[in-house]
C-alpha cells in the first residue's frame, strides 16, 4: 500500500513539474516575441577577424515584423551596398555598377563582406523559427552561468540553410544564448554566441554576439549594435526596389 | 568627356583639388573617400619581346549624407599611365550627379549609371553602355560601371515594378580645355544637342521571374547607321529567373529606319547565362557561370585576319563573329577570390583565358594579380602571337 502511495505521489509531482516546463513551441514562440520588435532601425558594426586581424564594416539596418528588412553598408569600402529582403526574396544593390541582383537558391548562403555571416544569417535572424522547423526540448545546460533550455529544430523542407540546429535559451529571459548550425551530415557549420543584451521597450535584442564560421580557419566575426530604434515608422513602400536602389 | 591636362595644368589642378579636400571637413554634410589603384604589368609585345607598363589611378570622392531624399556625388579619377615615361594625368569626370526623391517619382539629373538588363559580362538589354563588347578585361573585379551624362526619372508603381525614362545628351569630342591660355578651348567642338539619346524601360516581376522590356532611340551608334539625319531604334527584352540555376535571357535589337529589314537580322542579339554555387563543407566557395553571346545575322564561319593588328581592330570594334561564350569558375574563402574566367571564339575555335586572384588582406586594401594568355592560331580573332598575347598583372587597391 506504501508502495502504491509512493507511486502516486511521484505522478504527481512529475505531473506537475511537466505542467511548468513549457514545450519547445511556446519557449521559441517567447523566445522569438520578446526579441523581436514589431519595427526598429539599427546602427551597427561587424568585426570580422582572421590570421590578418580585423576589418570593420558597419551597417544601418530597418525591420518591420518577421520578414522585411533592409541593410544599408555605410563603410567606405562598402557604402551605398544594400541587402533588402521581403519575405522570401532578397535582392542586393552594388551603386557602382548600379545594378540590383536578385539572390535565389544556394547564393543566399554567400558569405556577407567575407564575413562569417551569410545573407540569410544576416536577414532572418530568428525569423519564423517554427515556419521551417520543428522544436524538441532536449534538456538543460549552463551557459555562461545562465541556466537554459536546449531546444533542437530539425528543418521541415530542404529550403533552409542549416539541416539542425540547437539553441540555448536562457530560462529566465527567455532570451537565446548560444546556437549551433549543423549540416545535414550532422556536421558543425557555425557557432553563434550572444555575449550582451540591449533591453528597449520591453525588448530585449541581441546587441553583441560572436559568429565563427567553423569551415575557416581562424575565423570569427561579431556583431555590435551601437544604436537602436524601435516603434519607427516606415512608409508603405519602404521596403521596396525604390530605396534600395536610393 | 576626358581632359588630357599639360603639366602646369595638371599641377593648377592638384592645387584646386589639395584646396577643395582642405576645404571638405567644413561640410558637415558629406563624406569624402580615396581610392588609390596601382598596376604593373608586363606583357609580350607581339615582337618575342617583353613591355612593361604602370597604371595609377586616384578617385577622389565626395557623397552628401545630409537628406534621404537628395543625394548627390561628384567622384573624379585622375590617372597616370606608363610609370616610366611621366605622361601628363588624365582627369575623368567618374561620377557628377543630383538625385531627388519626391514622393511619386525620383529625378536624376548628371553623369550617373544606370543598369538596364541582366547578365555580369554579356547582356544585350544593356543598351546605354553596350554589354557585347569584348573589349573589358577579364582582370577587372567590375567588368561595367560606367557612366553617362544623363537626365532620368524613375516611376514606381509597385514593390519591385517601375518604369524609367532617360534622355542622355551626346559628349563633348574634343578637349574643352586647351594646353595653353585662353582656356576653354575655343575650337572645342560639340555634338548637336538635338542629337540627345532617349529611352524608356519597364521592369516588373511575376511567377517568379523579372521581366524588363525597353527602347532607345540612339544617335551614338556609328556602326549601326546612326547619322546626322537620325539615329536608330533599339528595343530589347531581358528576364532574368531561378529554376535550379540562376538563369537570365535578353534579347535586341537596333534597327535603322533606312533599312530595317537588313539592319534588324544583322544587329539581332540574344545573350544568355546560367550561374550556380556550390558550398562544399570545409573547402572554398565554388561558383559557375556561362554565359553566351549569339548574333544569327553575323558570321558563323572563320575568318582569317591578315595580320596581328587586323584581329587586334576587330577586338576593340566590334568582332563579325556570331557566337562567343564566357565561361568563368571562382573559389572564394573568408578575405580571398580566386577567378579562373575566359573569351571563347567557336566559330574560329580561340579564345583568351585569365587567372585573377583577390585578397583584401587589411581594412580597405586589395590585392590583385591577374595572369591571361590568348590561345589560337595567327590569323584568329585571339592569337597567341599577338601584342598582349600574355600578360602578368600585379596590383593593389586601397580605400581610405
Amino acid at each position: 500500500m506504501k508502495r502504491i502511495l509512493l507511486f502516486g505521489i511521484i505522478l504527481t509531482a512529475a505531473a506537475a513539474l511537466a505542467a511548468q516546463t513549457p514545450s519547445a513551441e511556446e519557449i521559441i514562440r517567447q523566445m522569438e516575441a520578446k526579441s523581436s520588435p514589431e519595427t526598429s532601425e539599427v546602427e551597427g558594426r561587424m568585426v570580422t577577424n582572421d590570421r590578418f586581424g580585423a576589418k570593420e564594416t558597419s551597417f544601418i539596418s530597418y525591420a518591420q515584423g518577421t520578414d522585411l528588412s533592409l541593410i544599408e553598408f555605410t563603410s567606405l569600402e562598402e557604402e551605398g551596398q544594400k541587402i533588402l529582403r521581403s519575405g522570401d526574396d532578397l535582392y542586393v544593390y552594388f551603386p557602382d555598377a548600379g545594378r540590383t541582383i536578385r539572390m535565389q537558391g544556394a547564393a543566399l548562403r554567400d558569405s556577407v563582406m567575407g564575413s562569417d555571416f551569410s545573407y540569410e544569417d544576416m536577414t532572418t535572424g530568428d525569423r519564423g523559427i517554427l515556419d521551417d522547423y520543428t522544436a524538441e526540448l532536449k534538456g538543460s545546460e549552463s551557459v555562461d552561468g545562465r541556466d537554459c533550455w536546449i531546444i533542437g529544430l530539425t528543418a521541415l523542407g530542404p529550403n533552409v540553410p542549416y539541416y539542425t540546429q540547437d539553441i540555448w535559451v536562457d530560462k529566465e529571459l527567455l532570451v537565446s544564448r548560444q546556437v549551433y548550425k549543423y549540416a545535414v551530415s550532422g556536421r558543425l557549420l557555425k557557432t553563434m554566441k550572444i555575449q550582451e543584451y540591449l533591453e528597449m521597450d520591453g525588448y530585449l535584442v541581441p546587441s553583441r554576439m560572436i559568429m565563427e564560421d567553423k569551415m575557416k580557419r581562424n575565423s570569427s566575426t561579431e556583431f555590435h549594435i551601437e544604436r537602436m530604434k524601435t516603434n519607427v515608422s516606415f512608409s508603405r513602400t519602404f521596403f521596396s526596389h525604390r530605396e534600395l536602389s536610393r | 568627356m576626358i581632359v588630357r591636362l599639360t603639366r602646369p595644368a595638371a599641377a593648377a589642378a592638384g592645387a584646386a583639388l589639395a584646396l577643395l579636400l582642405a576645404v571638405i571637413p567644413l561640410a558637415a554634410e558629406s563624406r569624402t573617400s580615396v581610392k588609390v589603384s596601382s598596376y604593373a604589368a608586363g606583357y609580350a609585345n607581339g615582337n618575342d619581346g617583353l613591355d612593361l607598363t604602370g597604371l595609377a589611378t586616384a578617385r577622389l570622392s565626395i557623397k552628401s549624407t545630409g537628406s534621404r531624399d537628395v543625394k548627390g556625388e561628384f567622384s573624379l579619377d585622375s590617372t597616370t599611365a606608363s610609370l616610366g615615361t611621366g605622361g601628363p594625368p588624365l582627369l575623368d569626370i567618374y561620377r557628377a550627379f543630383v538625385q531627388t526623391d519626391f514622393p511619386a517619382l525620383r529625378l536624376t539629373l548628371g553623369k550617373a549609371r544606370l543598369s538596364w538588363g541582366d547578365g555580369i559580362y554579356f547582356n544585350a538589354g544593356d543598351r546605354l553602355y553596350g554589354s557585347t563588347s569584348l573589349t573589358p578585361g577579364l582582370t577587372s573585379s567590375v567588368f561595367r560601371d560606367e557612366a553617362r551624362w544623363l537626365a532620368a526619372a524613375y516611376l514606381p508603381f509597385g514593390m519591385f515594378s517601375f518604369v524609367e525614362a532617360v534622355a542622355l545628351p551626346p559628349d563633348f569630342i574634343v578637349p574643352i580645355m586647351t594646353e595653353t591660355p585662353p582656356w576653354p578651348n575655343p575650337d572645342a567642338e560639340y555634338y548637336d544637342i538635338t542629337h540627345t539619346d532617349a529611352g524608356l524601360r519597364i521592369v516588373t516581376e511575376a511567377v517568379n521571374t523579372k521581366f524588363e522590356a525597353g527602347y532607345l532611340y540612339n544617335y551614338r551608334d556609328d556602326e549601326a547607321g546612326g547619322t546626322e539625319a537620325g539615329g536608330v531604334h533599339e528595343p530589347y527584352v531581358s528576364l532574368q529567373g531561378y529554376l535550379l540555376l540562376d538563369w537570365h535571357l535578353s534579347a535586341a535589337a537596333r534597327i535603322n529606319p533606312s533599312d530595317p529589314k537588313e539592319s534588324f537580322r544583322e544587329n539581332l542579339e540574344i545573350t544568355a547565362g546560367v550561374a550556380h554555387s556550390f558550398y562544399p563543407q570545409g573547402a572554398p566557395t565554388i561558383g559557375l557561370r556561362l554565359e553566351g553571346l549569339i548574333r544569327p545575322g553575323r558570321d558563323w564561319e572563320a575568318t582569317s585576319y591578315a595580320s596581328a593588328e587586323a584581329a587586334q581592330a576587330a577586338l576593340a570594334t566590334s568582332p563579325g563573329y556570331g557566337l562567343f561564350l564566357y565561361p568563368e569558375v571562382s573559389l572564394s574563402g573568408g578575405s580571398a577570390a580566386l577567378i579562373v574566367n575566359g573569351l571563347y571564339s567557336p566559330v574560329d575555335n580561340s579564345g583568351m583565358a585569365s587567372l585573377l586572384g583577390q585578397w583584401k588582406i587589411y581594412q580597405g586594401l586589395t590585392l590583385l594579380g591577374a595572369f591571361s594568355f590568348q590561345a589560337g592560331e595567327g590569323g584568329d580573332l585571339f592569337g597567341w602571337n599577338r601584342r598582349g598575347g600574355q600578360s602578368l598583372t600585379l596590383g593593389a587597391e586601397y580605400v581610405f
